[in-house]
């Protein structure tokens, strides 16, 4: 079984797990002030709830691994706009470009729209935290929000200038470098300028170029992007690279 | 000579504490770090590199190399700017001929580096560096220099071209000179008196290329160095100096915030070096600190009446804020108050924000916190209640407390309608003072230290008699050889009887004055002083000051009227009389992060007239790094040894050596020489300073 294979079963695993927990999965009461989807299912607030209330009914229902946790808020703001100019852009450019350069265009293209994307509340969300430190347990305002809980992630994500996104399975003790070497990079990609999206949506550069000596170790289910090498005269690939770095920050995965 | 008050309070032993702090913020592994040179600043052993150390490093060197030592400082102003300040000590030679007059005092000599990152590393461009070694004009050491830098996994190459000191051996010809003749011969001599940049002589004269290599070995903490340098030490100023290989080789070791260099020079050298380093940026100290009062998010079961026993004893034990007065009217809770400890106006804030909400009636919707010091109205903080309450009871996912206040000009509604008690009475206070001064002929290091005592009465917030006595503890002042220099000074001697003054008497009277100020319009402060004002010279004066709130700009002028002070006795005066001035600009520009420039343009004490440029650079610890120049009309000739005014300091805040929060900095001057042009009369009170809860730059 490949990595991609196990990881899809988790997925399901999960999902399952979440459905026959709570039947009125979406069936919403219209009054409901706060609404939240833990992975698949809806529930509904109608007092706004804390993070602890949010996380109490699922909270020990799984070994979740905290760090990977993320909030998502679904009614306001929509990228959607940012990302139908990254595909235009990544459009334009690859019809005026070499075939191996419009492969990886392309397939960055495809990737990205595939993405579901929501605004993401950077938050730390642990419900041991959330239960002891008032500062870690805030109260929702109304709205309605997308809640991931993981297990532990086993693998890392590549995005960008490649011809088509991987996973590699997660290594500890690994610094970026090495996973790099099992990457088949284009030959635009950027690799003195890589950005890591954090689990916990932060986003670090690390370069693993011969001269740049810093050595980043990425965390499980991290997300690395690979941006396009940035030409001299045009700041075209500048822009797609910090659309890119945006959508990857606020996808729903 | 070097004059200012610090406190010394623990400050050597307090070094340890605050600046081991710097722990690692993160589990990753840390890229090794450049390491210094010999004459301090990035570098192999004798060659810089075009290495940069971290933004707001710094490093205090030591090193030794039979015939010199090496004492320097090694700043990281900006990702872009490093600069050093060296004292050397020539083994070889005495201070002067003359044992009455510097014993048996070998040579010392001072310097300045700078270095520029002009290009970055890149995948196939190495990083850049220009340089300027010793560029003070009489150093020991002067060169310039490029450097090319450029890292392949462990090893870090390094190319250069050095002229002058650097360059000596001219084992290539001068690129320039190809040019142009008058770039193949080095000028000799110094122009004026020394002090100033040469650049007449940049990049002139012999040229040698240099370079080398550094290993970063498996075992993370050492690193191994192999440098070829340009220099032959034919004409070096400890004599000509043998040198067996131009080869140099040597090891660093690093152990915590220290790092240990041995190394192999010409040949025949045995050399070592102890480096501290810690960051201004990252510096801090664990605090001892009340927990935050807690709000709660319903405020509707709040008493309708406030308790205001615990509230002014919860303000003050626990936001540092001693209240002065208290309104609450219609829908407003209004309070006048100092804020006494916490050095982070938004953690100040919060504090007492929280004190009052947590008691507040739901229908009272706004605080105005209207913050005074100095006995002057300087801020009012307007908390919107509802959305506080809700930002520190953690009523919002990402709460935001600072967007919950304004900080603004003092509404006039906030001061009519409050009955503020003026302040009045006597008031007392004592303060340590350590002056001290490098690089003297008697001793190299030579110091006073004791106490300012002041008292004062307060008729009210505007009028005041203040008088200030010094008096000495520890001193090695006793020690000078002579007292008023013997260099023929064609300026007046408004500075220059320095050591006169500070060897009268164990107890002397500092200053005594009166003293009166207000704010006369609307972010328009002035000030009126007469009295003995400061050490040399009493007079009277008067400054303005425009600063509106949270402003990057601010301008005033000042304008006195003094005559110099008698070092004979406490009380006369001699004849020289003068009127000093200027008009003063204090702007914070956007293009350069947490940077005050300030341009004093006027007359100075000596009758020359020009301006003082100040610049000053803040880091995250609150440390403050700052350098000044005055340049007048009054020319090198006159000026003396150094050709004009220019200094140093480094501002440190209290808080960094205490366990519990506190306000106040200390400051630590260097002067290379003071003589008499370009010297301001250090008024006992600056707006400036008086004023800095309006748009704090240092705090």
């Amino acid at each position: 079984m490949s990595i991609k294979e196990f990881f899809l079963l988790t997925l399901l695993a999960v999902a399952t797990t979440d459905l026959t927990a709570m039947e009125q999965s979406d069936a919403l009461t219209t009054d409901a002030k706060v609404e939240v989807r833990v992975n698949s299912t809806l529930y509904a607030f109608e007092q706004l709830p804390t993070l602890a209330e949010v996380l109490e009914p699922v909270a020990l229902k799984q070994q979740w691994y905290w760090p990977a946790s993320k909030l998502f808020r679904l009614n306001t703001v929509s990228l959607e706009p940012q990302r139908q100019v990254l595909l235009t852009k990544l459009q334009h450019i690859a019809s005026n470009s070499t075939p191996e350069q419009q492969n990886v265009l392309l397939a960055l293209q495809a990737e990205v729209s595939g993405w579901q994307l929501a605004e993401r509340v950077l938050i730390t969300v642990d419900y041991d935290l959330a239960r002891i430190a008032p500062a870690k347990n805030p109260r929702f305002t109304p709205g309605t929000y997308q809640l991931l809980l993981n297990e532990r992630p086993s693998y890392l994500s590549f995005v960008g200038a490649i011809s088509s996104s991987v996973r590699l399975a997660y290594q500890p003790a690994t610094s970026l470098n090495e996973y790099i070497k099992n990457i088949r990079l284009s030959s635009f990609a950027d690799t003195a300028n890589l950005y890591v999206v954090k689990p916990n949506g932060e986003v670090v550069k690390a370069g693993v170029q011969l001269w740049q000596s810093s050595q980043l170790q990425p965390e499980p289910g991290a997300m690395v992007i690979i941006p396009f090498q940035v030409g001299w005269l045009s700041d075209e690939m500048a822009e797609i690279n910090e659309l890119l770095i945006t959508l990857a920050v606020n996808r729903v995965y | 000579m070097q004059k200012n008050a610090f406190t010394l309070s623990l400050l050597a032993i307090a070094c340890n504490a605050a600046f081991a702090a710097n722990a690692q913020s993160s589990w990753q592994l840390s890229a090794a770090k450049p390491s210094q040179a010999v004459h301090g600043g990035v570098g192999l052993i004798q060659v810089p590199t075009a290495r940069m150390a971290d933004e707001g490093s710094v490093s205090l060197n030591y090193t030794d190399n039979n015939e010199y030592r090496f004492w320097s400082v090694s700043i990281q102003l900006f990702p872009w700017l490093e600069t050093s300040a060296r004292y050397t000590d020539v083994r070889t030679r005495l201070y002067s001929d003359s044992p009455g007059f510097s014993n048996d005092q070998t040579l010392k000599d001072k310097g300045l580096d700078v270095k520029f990152r002009v290009w970055q590393e890149s995948n196939y461009t190495p990083e850049v560096a220009i340089g300027l070694r010793d560029f003070g004009g009489t150093g020991l050491f002067e060169s310039e220099f490029v450097s090319l830098s450029k890292k392949l996994g462990a090893f870090d190459f390094h190319l250069g071209m050095g002229w002058g000191y650097l360059g000596a051996a001219g084992n290539i010809t001068n690129p320039f000179c190809e040019v142009r003749q008058s770039f193949c011969e080095r000028p000799g001599g110094i122009s004026g008196q020394g002090g100033k940049i040469e650049f007449r002589k940049f990049f002139k004269g012999a040229a040698s290329l240099f370079g080398g290599v550094d290993y970063q070995t498996p075992w993370q903490p050492l690193t191994l160095k192999l440098e070829y340098e340009g220099n032959n030490y034919v004409n070096d100023a400890a004599g000509e100096l043998p040198q067996n290989s131009r080869w140099n080789f040597g090891a660093s070791y690093r152990w915590q915030d220290l790092t240990f260099d041995l190394n192999y020079q010409r040949g025949n050298t045995v050399g070592f070096g102890v480096h501290y380093a810690f960051n201004m940026h990252s510096a801090n100290q664990i605090k001892i600190k009340p927990a935050p009062v807690a709000v709660s998010a319903d405020r509707s079961q709040h008493p309708a009446s406030i308790n205001f026993n615990t509230l002014t004893t919860n303000l003050y034990y626990n936001a540092a804020f001693l209240p002065k007065t208290i309104h609450v009217a219609n829908n407003e809770f209004i309070i006048h108050g100092t804020s006494f400890a916490y050095r982070d106006d938004n953690e100040a804030t919060e504090r007492v924000g929280r004190i009052i909400a947590s008691q507040l009636p739901e229908h009272i919707k706004t605080i105005r916190v209207v913050e005074h010091a100095n006995n002057l109205v300087q801020v009012e903080k307007v908390i919107d209640v509802d959305a506080f309450v809700s930002a520190v009871a953690y009523q919002e996912l990402q709460p935001d407390i600072r967007s919950t206040y304004v900080r603004q000009q003092p509404d006039e509604n906030s001061l009519s309608i409050v009955e503020v008690p003026e302040y009045k009475g006597f008031y007392t206070g004592a303060e340590v003072f350590w002056v001290q001064s490098f690089g003297n002929p008697e001793y190299f290091y030579m110091y006073q230290g004791g106490l300012y005592l002041g008292a004062g009465y307060r008729f009210n917030s505007d009028f005041s008699l203040a008088a200030t006595g010094k008096l000495t503890v520890l001193e090695n002042f006793d020690k000078f050889n002579f007292k008023v220099d013997a260099i023929e000074s064609r300026l007046p001697r408004v500075r220059t009887f320095v050591r006169e003054y500070v060897t009268r008497s164990k107890f002397g009277m500092e200053n005594m004055y009166g003293h009166w100020q207000k704010e006369i319009a609307p972010a328009v402060f002035a000030q009126a002083y007469a009295g003995y004002l400061e050490t040399m010279f009493g007079g009277a004066g008067a400054e303005v000051l425009y600063r509106p709130v949270d402003s990057t700009f601010s301008f005033g002028f000042d304008l006195n009227y003094v005559r110099q002070r008698s070092y004979e006795d406490d009380f006369s005066f001699f004849d020289y009389k003068t009127l000093t001035g200027h008009f003063n600009i204090y702007w914070q520009p956007s293009f350069l992060p947490d940077t005050r420039l300030t341009f004093n343009i006027g007359q100075f004490l000596a009758k020359d007239k020009g301006v003082n440029f100040d610049f000053a650079k803040r880091f995250d610890s609150g440390i403050i790094v700052g350098g000044y120049a005055a340049i007048t009309d009054a020319s090198s000739a006159d000026y003396g040894e150094g050709s004009f005014t220019k200094g140093f300091y480094i501002s440190i805040p209290f808080d960094l050596f205490s366990v519990k929060p506190a306000k106040g900095r200390g400051r630590i001057p260097w002067v290379p020489i003071g003589r008499d042009g370009g010297q301001p009369l250090n008024r006992p009170i600056k707006l400036i300073d008086i004023t800095e809860q309006r748009s704090p730059f240092f705090d």
